[in-house]
């Protein structure tokens, strides 16, 4: 505690001291919480898909998307199910997801059903790989992810849109979306609602004679709304007000064991309502405020038994600081209400978490940049040693058409102990915050010349988790408990090439494989072997074709075995799916319009993410769009 | 010459089909030894069985799938053998007989809904069953279900307390231990009329001992002796000093049957899980509980020629483990087994 005060109180110091100096670069623009962050962490590996990708996968959720990151392994327990994310070999509570700024991971569960984020309600998606708990928090030991509802932009529009969608198993999905905006004001709703009976058929290899079955109770729908509002006022101030609602409902997908059991299967509803209110001031040429207050509700309806209703209070507030001409320093406060009522626990529960932190990003000489993170988390008998980070990223000099960019990057991150383990069912009083220790490299090439653009990225990784829950089973009950060590290693590797033959004819080509070695250090049995459902081997390729108002996308993606069992003795097979699609645009006037037509499991492969959860065969899906816009 | 030979063959005949069905049991690989059950993980269905063979004192591993040519794929219950034919008990709904010997599937039945335990009554083969979940987590509509032995369709179903758990033929009877009400069922497999004997607690296992006494025990720390001849209780024997242990409902009689050891769970004031055997002196009215080994995830327990045998679930992470101790708690060897180690069936 005395080193992070310390610590902190440097980072103050050097504030200070540089804020005396004038400064000559632009100040700290008015950005989203996503861009602000990511300006700190100089040496983390930072992806974000193409827009095109969630423009395509519309429909769907954000585990669609997620999972076409090379190192990123998606837990999806069926279609429309609970899917959670893990980077690199770390757990499915080892992702922070954070939407405009707010953690959006369950203080009960501490992961987020990446199910319950349809693309509908996202504009922007970013992706950073290795802890970021300096940056970001608590459950940043794997990785973060970043989204944002709305990107706004001050320029008189009017925007309307309607996209709708029919797919196979009874699956339907709209979409409504209205913007408007101008010089003072971004307004931008939208409502949206998807639905599946999910009635596939498959191959049901469980029984003692295989047969082909249709999954039962396996049917959901969700729905919800945005609402976003940005007013500009003035030259320096903004202020922003971020609003989703959203509600799902369904049956938990029953093992092919039970498939057709009647009273075999649970159901769960999902119910949340978040609001952030911002206020960005520039208070200086050389100083942004930002001030912000997020009220969060969440209800969880297990099985129509037990509930866990959890509201939060977050308030944030740092300072942003450009300084001389290479230092850009941030420092701020923010504090975390929770209060849970839950059946689940002997009373209400309640406590406050409190973070102070500081980033500093510094230019060492125009092509090599610095970032230093510290952040201290205050919470009562279960805080965590100080989290800090260190990266470095260089671009190199330019060789001919080649242009390389080199990054480094070490962290120590820290994930808090969630409700069930402290309290459920009389939980662990003792349980202690999970530790990661995380370091990594990597280089990014790209050549542009006539013949066409290549871009290859590298990163190689080793990261450790230390003091991993993991619960008990007994007679007793459950109960969870620090026994377990994780180290991770292995590397990403992705190349694109893309050439455009004519004025209307383009084509880009990429792959991408991933090698994850996640290994238990815990003295046991088990000792040495590879973590269960972590895919050693993971490979995609993608060709994209665009010919005047057409384009055409072929994918194919291997996910390697995995291990069921920490003994390593069983393991899910490999499969390889591959989806196309054909998309069609037109514009005429004021009005765009799109229509898609997608085969997802073209060679309807017969596989399971989780041993013995059926997964659809090949299925079709026909989308289409239309959007009015109009511009003075 | 002819006739005389004719002769011959029907009294060879005569011979083979008068002799007694247990003596018939051809001799296979299954046959020296007791079969591990691996109870398996709820989300993976892994549950298997393993042999363990007393001449080689080596383990035999997923014993289910190499002699059948298919995974097991269930939460395996409980085995049940009885001669030649061993019953399987799927908690995820399936009912299996297979030939002990070879392993080899004989018939089964995957219309179940939680059965829990099974045996051969009469001319049945009788399997408890929790029944499903009300909205309250509770099992109102347990039923014993009463099978053709042979081809395991259901030909009668009655309702019974809520959660039968354990089954003990006694007398040509089945007795019940039923883990949601205090009392254990006495069921005739003939006119199936139900009778009950009262008990101050849910009772979770009943077993017979050398005398012919059924004990049954209660999780919740209690013992009772019964006398099933005039199905009353002699001895009451509390556990309930041993608190914050709990007993887990696995206990076992050395061959003298003279003692009785007991397994239970604990978790310390770091939510640390350890596990101990306690032997209790069945000549004391009130025995204390002495405590013989202690481990950690321990989840049933054997005994066969003074070798205590304990089953480690090893925390559902991984494999677990059979070991073997001394009846005075000195540890022997283990052996890796499949996921979930839980109980064991002696093959005789």
């Amino acid at each position: 505690m005395r080193v992070c005060v310390l610590g902190m109180f440097f980072m103050l110091l050097l504030a200070r001291v540089y804020a005396q100096q004038d400064s000559v670069r632009l100040l700290p623009e008015v950005s989203v919480e996503a861009q602000r962050a990511v300006r700190y962490a100089a040496g983390a590996k930072i992806s974000r898909p193409d827009s095109s990708d969630i423009q395509n996968l519309q429909g769907k959720h954000l585990s669609e998307v997620l999972g076409q990151f090379p190192g990123v392994a998606i837990r999806s327990y069926g279609a429309g199910m609970v899917s959670s994310i893990s980077f690199r070999g770390t757990g499915a509570n080892h992702t922070r997801i954070v939407w405009n700024g707010i953690n959006l991971n369950q203080p009960t569960l501490g992961q987020s059903d990446l199910s319950l984020v349809p693309l509908a309600a996202v504009e922007d998606i970013q992706v950073q790989y290795g802890g970021a708990s300096a940056l970001q928090g608590s459950d940043a030991l794997g990785g973060v992810v970043y989204l944002q509802s709305a990107i706004p932009s001050f320029h008189p529009q009017t925007t309307l849109g309607i996209s709708s969608g029919i797919a196979s198993f009874q699956t339907y999905q709209w979409l409504v979306k209205a913007q408007l905006s101008d010089e003072k004001w971004f307004v931008q709703a939208k409502a949206y609602r998807h639905q599946s009976a999910n009635t596939f058929s498959f191959l049901n290899s469980t029984r003692i004679s295989p047969r082909t079955e249709v999954q039962e109770n396996a049917q959901w729908h969700n729905q919800g709304a945005n609402l976003d509002v940005f007013r500009q006022i003035g030259k320096r101030t903004v202020f922003s007000l971020k609003s989703w609602y959203h509600q799902t409902d369904r049956q938990i997908q029953p093992s092919m064991v039970i498939n057709g059991r009647e009273n075999q299967y649970t159901t769960q509803w999902d119910e949340s309502l978040r609001t952030v209110a911002e206020l960005s001031v520039q208070a200086s040429n050389k100083q942004l405020h930002t001030a912000s207050l997020a009220q969060v509700y969440d209800h969880l309806w297990y099985n129509q038994r037990s509930h866990y209703y959890t509201y939060q209070w977050v308030g944030n507030y740092h300072i942003e600081q450009h300084l001389g001409t290479i230092w850009w320093l941030r420092t701020g406060l923010s504090g975390n209400h929770i209060t849970v009522h839950s059946d689940a626990f002997t009373e209400v529960k309640q406590e406050l978490r409190s973070d102070a932190y500081a980033s500093l990003s510094v230019y060492l000489t125009p092509s090599l940049r610095i970032s230093a993170n510290l952040r201290q988390t205050l919470l009562d008998g279960y805080q965590p040693s100080p989290a800090p980070s260190l990266g470095l990223e260089g671009h190199w000099p330019r060789k001919g058409s080649w242009q390389w960019t080199s990054r480094a990057q070490v962290s120590r991150s820290y994930r808090l102990p969630t409700f069930n383990e402290r309290y459920w069912p009389t939980g662990n009083p003792a349980i202690r915050p999970e530790i990661g220790l995380n370091a990594e490299l990597g280089s990014r090439g790209a050549y542009h010349s006539d013949l066409g653009q290549f871009e290859t990225d590298f990163s190689l990784y080793a990261s450790r988790v230390k003091d991993w829950v993991i619960w008990q089973n007994s007679s007793l009950g459950p109960s969870p408990a620090n026994i377990q060590e994780v180290g991770s290693h292995g590397f990403e590797y992705l190349a694109s090439y893309s050439h455009s033959f004519k004025t209307d004819l383009q084509g880009r080509i990429s792959g991408q494989y991933a090698y994850t070695r996640a290994i238990i250090l815990s003295e046991n049995s088990n000792q040495h072997n590879q973590l269960p459902y972590v895919p050693i081997h993971a490979a995609s390729g993608r060709a994209q074709i665009a010919w005047r108002q057409f384009e055409g996308q072929w994918e194919s993606a291997y996910t390697g075995y995995r291990f069921y069992s920490a003994s390593n003795d069983g393991f899910v097979a490999p499969f390889m799916l591959s989806h196309f699609q054909l998309a069609y645009s037109h514009s005429l006037g004021k009005y765009t319009a799109r229509a898609r037509f997608r085969i997802d499991n073209l060679f309807d492969v017969a596989y399971q993410n989780i041993r013995y959860l059926a997964m659809p065969g090949r299925s079709f899906a026909l989308h289409y769009h239309v959007f009015f816009t109009q511009k003075p | 010459m002819k006739k005389y030979s004719y002769f011959f063959l029907f009294i060879l005949s005569l011979a083979f089909a008068c002799t007694p069905e247990e003596n018939t049991t051809p001799r296979g690989k299954y046959q020296n030894g007791f079969f591990i059950r691996n109870e398996g993980n709820f989300t993976d269905a892994d549950g298997e069985i393993s042999f363990f063979d007393f001449e080689s004192q080596e383990v035999l591993n997923r014993v289910y799938a190499s002699e059948n040519g298919q995974d097991y794929t269930g939460i395996l219950q409980k085995i049940r053998v009885f001669g030649n034919t061993t019953i399987l008990v799927d908690n995820l709904g399936k009912v299996e007989t297979v030939q002990t010997n070879t392993f080899t599937r004989l018939a089964a039945n995957e219309e179940f809904t939680n059965p829990r335990d099974a045996l051969f009554a009469d001319a049945h083969l009788v399997v408890a069953d929790w029944g499903p979940y009300d909205e309250n987590y509770n099992n109102p509509t347990s039923f014993l279900a009463f099978l053709n032995p042979s081809s395991l369709t259901v030909t009668k179903q009655i309702t019974i307390d809520s959660r039968p758990e354990s089954l003990l033929l006694v007398n040509g009877e089945v007795w019940v231990a039923t883990s949601a009400s205090t009392s254990l069922s006495i069921v005739s497999p003939v006119d199936f009329e139900v009778e009950k004997l009262e008990l101050p607690l849910a009772p979770s296992q009943v077993q017979l001992d050398a005398s012919g006494k059924v004990w049954a025990m209660s999780s919740a720390g209690m013992l009772w002796k019964i006398n099933p001849q005039i199905r009353t209780i002699e001895n009451t024997i509390s556990l309930s000093g041993l608190a914050p242990k709990s007993p887990n409902g696995s206990f076992a009689f050395n061959e003298a049957g003279d003692k009785l050891y007991f397994m239970t769970s604990e978790y310390d004031e770091f939510f640390a899980l350890s596990s101990h055997v306690f032997e209790l002196s069945l000549n004391q009215a009130q025995p204390v509980p002495q405590l013989i080994a202690e481990g950690a995830n321990w989840a049933g327990l054997m005994i066969k020629d003074e070798v205590l045998y304990i089953a480690d679930n090893n925390n559902y992470q991984g494999n677990g483990f059979v070991h073997l101790y001394t009846l005075e708690g000195e540890k022997i060897s283990s052996h890796a087994c499949g996921r979930a180690t839980s109980g064991f069936e002696l093959i005789q």
